[in-house]
């Protein structure tokens, strides 16, 4: 007993001592342990947060919507519209039984979307179809295919569609501006998409939002220049002067001189912005104000200008013009007869090729060509409309005298439309040029202008304008009902390989209304008019009096009354 | 005598302001969790609404658009610009 009892109270003492030990070991472990994950100091802890968290924690955008487009009176022109782009995961719906149902209900042949998922078979993300309607989305979603999910994004909507299709430009798939005002304010029209993060389940679905790191900023609204309903009507009226003169492209841009304001701006060709499909960039140009073109007889308006300020001429001097030719070095110029001895105004009215010539070789061609470039030619127009072309005065170090005279009716130069209406702007200004813009401009931010001719110059030059449209002048289809217009023709013939094209034209006409208070600038451009009508005067005079005819209406101009008693009297009231 | 007496309700004291806080805690992280689910139901609505001003805003221009109301005016009303000699001004 008392043996068993010693061995008891031994192996007793040994247990604790084997106890204990064990114990120690079982502790350093556990410190070990808790020195590598709790404490930083192992950085063991950092470690395997950062990586929990990189297997669940996500974060991801909030997107916005991009400023809305507006014209002068606030009808959008360009709206952001919610959408949700349909992606998939790959790894969970490739092998799904319902991969032929999903096809069927994105409109999609089930074996070119079996063919895309094992394409995409090891990757997570997948996009299905982007820029679906939110309703169209919501019934996919609510079908509950494996992996299938939406992102909400903003889609760009042009509600007036091709009518103001090129003014605005355009947005690609994610909404950054590419063309036109969309690229041009693109800073002011983006917003920044805000951030917020959450935490993911094993299907990627978020399960637990942290809450947001950045709140979205929105882009900010911009009001356009345009007024839609001008916009419209100027539109209509180019596309039917298109069908009527077959011609390949067009242009035509209305300017409020007062205030610097493009009112409308329209080309032919045109697109679709809404349809991505059959996007075609000659036809996205804004040609108004990209394209460039030898201006013409529009010009000697500019060349009237400068023999007015020589002091060598009045409107009503006279010039001989006979016998209807005139020989400038190996060219003989021609007029269509023999004026004979007929005054500027007159030069002007017939644009006779011969008065223009002998004015253009009295005044020298640095005093016209300084006064095209005060009239803002060779330089933009300050819209900032991307792509603008400044057009070209010639800089020729030596200058022939063919040269010197062509200058002066509108060859060797070259100016877009929107040029020309700024040029014929700072007339209808009284002398003043002021910048021109594609945004509406609030009272008192208008731009200042810069005095560049003399005010009485500005008013003979009008009163010649004034006359072209008269009978007897080069423009009466220019003429509007009601209301007194003035302008100038201008046919061009186009360049082709080998110099000018004897079948080839442009048709031009930028004029002034009304001629009681000028205001109203609208340059008309019609590139390769076909059949007989292919002249300033027949294909772009016509396109110019309905346009402003509308102008006139929509900006509530008032008609020039004749007979205020006549018609009163008509009408039974005594005076 | 005196730590004993300071022990006898200090710690209680403590020990009911540990609980006070823990409960604070949890009441907070719930308040919390409620405004984070309202604010997104109410993100929902907002985008749900955005979607469908921008619907209308779409629709109602259109419904609006110049050319539909010219030719509608002109079409179906047999309206037309009035002439000249039918107006008049009316001078101020």
């Amino acid at each position: 007993m008392i043996g068993q009892r010693n061995q008891f109270a031994l192996s007793r003492w040994r247990f604790v001592i084997v106890a204990m030990a064990l114990s120690a070991l079982a502790a350093t472990l556990i410190a070990r342990l808790i020195h590598l994950q709790v404490t930083d100091g192992g950085q063991g802890a950092v470690f395997l947060r950062e990586q929990g968290a990189l297997r669940t924690v996500r974060s991801a955008e909030i997107p916005v919507y991009r400023g809305l487009i507006t014209d002068r009176n606030g009808t959008p022109l360009a709206v952001s519209s919610p959408v949700v782009s349909l992606w998939a995961n790959p790894q969970q719906l490739k092998d799904s039984p319902r991969v032929g149902e999903l096809a069927q209900f994105l409109g999609l042949d089930a074996q070119a979307l079996r063919d895309k998922l094992a394409f995409y078979g090891d990757k997570q993300f997948m996009y299905l179809a982007r820029h679906q309607t939110p309703d169209f989305a919501r019934e996919i979603l609510r079908a509950g295919f494996p992996g299938v999910r939406g992102e909400r994004e903003y889609r760009r909507y042009y509600p007036a569609g091709e009518v103001t299709a090129q003014v605005l430009g355009l947005t690609n798939v994610d909404g950054r501006g590419i063309a036109g005002i969309e690229l041009a304010f693109e800073d002011w029209l983006q917003g920044v998409p805000g951030k917020k993060r959450f935490i993911k389940d094993l299907y990627g679905d978020a399960v637990r939002d942290f809450g947001v790191i950045e709140e979205p900023r929105p882009g900010k609204a911009l009001a356009l220049s345009i007024d839609l309903r001008l916009q419209y009507a100027q539109h209509r009226e180019l596309q039917r002067a298109m069908k009527e003169t077959g011609a390949a492209a067009g242009s035509a841009v209305t300017v409020d001189a007062w205030t610097g304001e493009v009112l409308a701006v329209s080309n032919y060709p045109v697109f679709n912005p809404n349809s991505r499909n059959a996007l075609d960039f000659s036809s996205a140009r804004n040609r108004a104000l990209t394209d460039a073109y030898e201006p013409g007889s529009t010009i000697k308006t500019l060349t009237l200008v400068a023999a007015l300020e020589s002091g060598q001429f009045y409107i009503d001097s006279l010039v001989d013009t006979a016998p209807g030719r005139i020989r400038v070095g190996a060219k003989v110029l021609h007029d269509p007869r023999d004026y004979g001895e007929i005054s500027v105004s007159t030069i002007i009215e017939k644009s006779s090729q011969v008065g223009v010539t002998k004015i253009a070789q009295a005044v020298g061609h640095e005093a016209i060509l300084d006064v095209l470039y005060r009239f803002g030619l060779g330089e933009t127009t300050g819209t900032g409309f991307p792509g603008e072309r400044m057009g070209q005065l010639p800089d020729l170090a030596h200058w022939s005298d063919i040269e010197k005279v062509t200058l002066a009716f509108g060859y060797g130069l070259s100016a877009t439309p929107i040029q020309l209406a700024r040029a014929y702007a700072v007339l209808a200004n009284g002398g003043v040029r002021r910048p021109l813009t594609l945004l509406k401009q609030q009272g008192d931010m208008q731009f200042r202008g810069e005095r560049v001719i003399d005010k009485t110059i500005a008013a003979d030059v009008l009163r010649v304008l004034g006359r072209v449209t008269e009978p007897g002048g080069t423009a009466t289809l220019a003429q509007v009902p009601g209301f007194s217009v003035g302008g100038k023709t201008g046919t061009v013939h186009k360049v082709g390989e080998g110099g000018y094209l004897d079948d080839q034209y442009v048709a031009l006409f930028v004029g002034i209304a009304p001629m009681t208070a000028p205001r109203y600038v609208t340059a008309i451009l019609i590139d390769q008019p076909r059949g007989d009508h292919y002249g300033g005067g027949l294909a772009a005079a016509p396109v110019y009096s309905r346009v402003t005819e509308e102008v006139l209406r929509i900006r509530n101009a008032r008609p020039e009354q004749t007979d205020l008693g006549a018609l009163l009297a008509s009408m039974g009231v005594r005076q | 005598m005196r730590s004993t007496s300071l022990a006898s309700w200090v710690i209680p004291l403590l020990g009911a302001c540990i609980i006070c806080s823990a409960l604070g805690v949890v009441a907070t992280t719930h308040h919390v969790r409620e405004g984070y689910a309202r604010l997104q139901v109410l993100e929902l609505e907002r985008w749900r609404l955005q979607e469908q001003y921008t619907r209308l805003l779409l629709e109602i221009n259109t419904w609006a658009a110049p050319h539909r109301i010219s030719q509608i005016a002109v079409d179906d009303l047999s309206m037309q610009a009035p002439d000249l000699s039918l107006s008049q001004v009316v001078a101020e």
